[in-house]
């Protein structure tokens, strides 16, 4: 009990020191007007600016992990809670995925962005077992692989530019966006299933998959925790569905769309 | 025992304060003592004159040493003394034979007109004592060289080095000369002036660099092109933060200084270039009735100090070997000044906005409004990829495979194989359900006999 108590605290040390750097950097606020007192000394020359840019930047580049949680609205997913041990939690999955942005304006970001889940859950057949009394088991996996582009908005400006060299970036920039993309889903279920009329045991690998098209609404913020690094929260909501393939017979479209929050790395550069 | 040691603690802490007053005593009686300590190094806090670290005799540094010694009075000196009141400066530039070229200067904000012969106008000049600066304008109207009007700033750059940037606002244009000069050696005769050691010091103060706040505080008295020009004598260099950004942005600095500075601050990613430099050539004339070059103009004996004239005037023309012919179109001016009469002021009637100079040879187009002294272009890296020797560009292109993706074992009861999903859109295909395993929202079927049978679970 108390080593599993010290070991929450080592993780929240340890999430600390990994954001400490959002609280240490010098800061970058649009519209602060603190002054540092110069020294007077000559400086040697510096090498590269801290906390501030020379130009704007006009792109990024960075990684996201997060979680989706898929609606999982379609009457296959009811068949399948119901028929199966499974419920729509299951569906839920870790994020990982890659984003490229150009910025322009000032306030605009279009944003390229490829993700990757995948959700694979065991099961039994919920309502009968083998003539042995074992369990009817199977496996469900639920991939899902958009390719998007996302406009975002800035409401207040990245940066502050002064002269017409130097940039000062915002600390915090919070944005909504909208887009779509292309979906590649793969719903493939395998094991062993009950005939529902028969209530045959037979094993089989039942398959959907394919591209569709897609849209997203997006909010975030990304933190500056140097000029050229930021961290991103996002949380984004999508809207999908694609017909099903041959393995699955008279269901409704299968409902893609999704809630997925993430955070992130980005580099400006 | 306990009041021995008492004792012994109250006598150790009596010796300890005693040894510390002694020390400080001695501290304020050596700095006491010490010559200078007590004063302002600028000299103001104790009578002595503010004036006092420009005092000295200088020699101008020829910016172009192979012209120089073509024309220029080698053995020139400029004498700088305090004027007897101890208000201004008594300049004088003295050539063994040559008369002297005098000015006084008298930095106190006043503007005092000028009405003589050749020229009518107004000068004024105030000192900047913090930063090492005189800050003068004038405008002129002269016979000989039109309307002129001029700012500039005598700055103290170093311990042995002060500079004159002049800024000539005639003709439609703007251009910038800078001259500089070197501390030669004390004046014999300036008792009241600060001497040796203490002047090298005060002038050392005063030629710090500047900070920010200094900066800031200029630009709301001085041109910007001036003070650009300064920031560059003075190679300053600030320690660039966001705040101190934001706080150039906040007192409204010029956005051509905020760049300057910049480049400054990162001198590997800037190039810097001078627009609007002036030509400045050393006098090589000939009196009207001689055969050939002489040194200088004879017998100044009507000009005014921060007069200008025309360089061809009856005076002394500006004899042009082996610039003959190639000023046809120059506006050539010489400035009534110690600092600058060796040194006629060329300015090429090019009219354009011009290309950057170099820092010696001048030259360059003409300042306008949206364009400062400098112009900063940020450096290319100069790092250029070149094809290795021998290489010869490759005319295929590399095919990625394409991966089998494998999947589970089909266990199915039906003789078909599961479909795999390459039904793109997922259309259905519903002829097949009677053979193949499927879902439907009623439940699975196997589409065909096989395998054991379910039972429900208890």
């Amino acid at each position: 009990m108390r080593s599993s108590q010290y070991g929450s605290y080592w993780i929240v040390a340890a999430l600390l020191l990994a954001t400490a750097p959002a609280y240490l950097t010098p800061p970058l606020a649009a519209g602060e007007s603190e002054s540092e007192p110069m020294d007077p000394a000559p400086v040697p020359p510096q090498a590269s600016p801290s906390g501030f840019r020379l130009g704007e930047p006009r792109m990024f580049i960075g990684g996201h992990a997060g979680i989706n949680f898929p609606r999982a609205g379609s009457d296959l997913f009811d068949m399948v809670t119901r028929e199966l041990t499974l419920e729509k939690s299951d569906f839920r999955a870790s994020v990982v995925g890659f984003d490229f942005g150009l910025i322009f304006r000032s306030r605009y970001a279009a944003v390229f962005s490829m993700e990757y889940s995948r959700a694979t859950a065991a099961s039994e057949s919920r309502d009968f077992v083998e003539e042995d009394g074992s369990a009817i088991t199977q496996t469900t996996r639920f991939t899902q692989w958009p390719v998007t582009a996302t406009l975002r908005f800035y409401p207040a400006k990245m940066g502050e530019h002064v002269g017409s060299y130097a940039w000062v970036p915002a600390r915090f920039l919070p944005y909504l966006g909208g887009g779509g993309g292309f979906l590649y889903y793969d719903f493939n279920q395998w094991g062993h299933f009950v005939d529902s009329q028969t209530l045959e045991i037979f094993s089989a690998d039942l398959q959907s998959s394919g591209f569709v098209p897609t849209v997203h609404v997006v909010g975030g913020i990304d933190i500056g925790l140097s000029s050229k690094i930021l961290a991103n929260l996002e949380a984004r909501y999508s809207w999908a569905d694609a017909k099903l393939s041959s393995d699955f017979i008279g269901f409704q479209p299968i409902d893609l769309a999704g809630f997925r929050i993430s955070g992130g790395i980005v580099f400006r550069f | 025992m306990r009041a021995s040691n008492r004792l012994l603690d109250r006598s150790f802490a009596v010796s300890v304060l005693s040894a510390l007053f002694r020390m400080a005593l001695q501290t304020v009686l050596l700095l006491w003592f010490l010559p200078g300590f007590a004063e302002d190094r600028t000299g103001a806090a104790n009578g002595v004159s503010p004036l006092a670290p420009w005092v000295g005799t200088w020699t101008i540094v020829e910016d172009q040493p192979s012209l120089g010694a073509m024309g220029a009075n080698q053995a020139a000196v400029v004498e700088i003394r305090l004027t007897s009141d101890g208000i201004g400066l008594d300049i004088s530039r003295k050539s063994p034979n040559q008369p002297d070229v005098k000015e006084v200067l008298i930095p106190d904000g006043n503007k005092r007109p000028v009405e003589e012969q050749n020229c009518s106008g107004w000068r004024s000049a105030h000192l900047v004592a913090e930063a090492g600066l005189i800050v003068e304008s004038s405008e002129m109207n002269c016979k000989d060289a039109g309307s002129i009007a001029t700012s500039s700033l005598r700055i103290i750059l170093a311990a042995d080095r002060i500079a004159h940037i002049l800024a000539l606002k005639a003709g439609g244009q703007t251009r910038l000369a800078v001259r500089r000069l070197s501390f030669e050696y004390d004046l014999p005769s300036a008792p009241d002036s600060q001497t040796g050691w203490r002047a090298v010091a005060a002038r050392t103060e005063l030629s710090a660099p500047w900070n920010l706040e200094t900066i800031i505080r200029l630009s709301k008295i001085i041109d910007g092109q001036l003070l650009q020009a300064a920031l560059l004598e003075k190679k300053t260099q600030l320690n660039l933060t966001p705040g101190s950004l934001k706080e150039m942005k906040t007192a409204r600095l010029p956005n051509g200084i905020i760049d300057l500075l910049v480049a400054l601050a990162y001198p590997d990613q800037f190039h810097i270039e001078k627009n609007g430099q002036v030509e400045l050539r050393p006098w090589i004339v000939s009196s009207p009735g001689s055969a050939g070059p002489s040194s200088m103009p004879s017998g100044p004996l009507s000009y005014y100090p921060g007069a200008f004239y025309n360089c061809y005037s009856p005076y002394g023309y500006f004899y042009g070997f082996p610039f003959s012919g190639l000023y046809s179109a120059a506006f050539c001016i010489s400035y009534y000044s110690p600092f600058w009469w060796d040194y006629p002021i060329y300015i090429p009637d090019n009219g354009g906005g011009g290309s950057g100079g170099s820092v010696g040879g001048g030259g360059g187009g003409r300042l306008t409004s949206d364009q400062g002294y400098v112009q900063i272009e940020p450096r290319d890296t100069g790092r250029h990829a070149r094809p290795r020797e021998g290489f010869v560009p490759s005319s295929g292109i590399y095919r990625s495979g394409t991966s089998s993706q494998s999947y589970p074992t089909n266990y199915g009861s039906g003789t078909a194989a599961s479909s795999s999903g390459s039904n793109a859109g997922g259309s259905s295909a519903g002829g097949g359900a009677a053979a193949a395993p499927s879902a439907s929202p009623g439940g699975y079927s196997s589409g065909s006999s096989g395998g054991g049978t379910a039972v429900p679970r208890q």
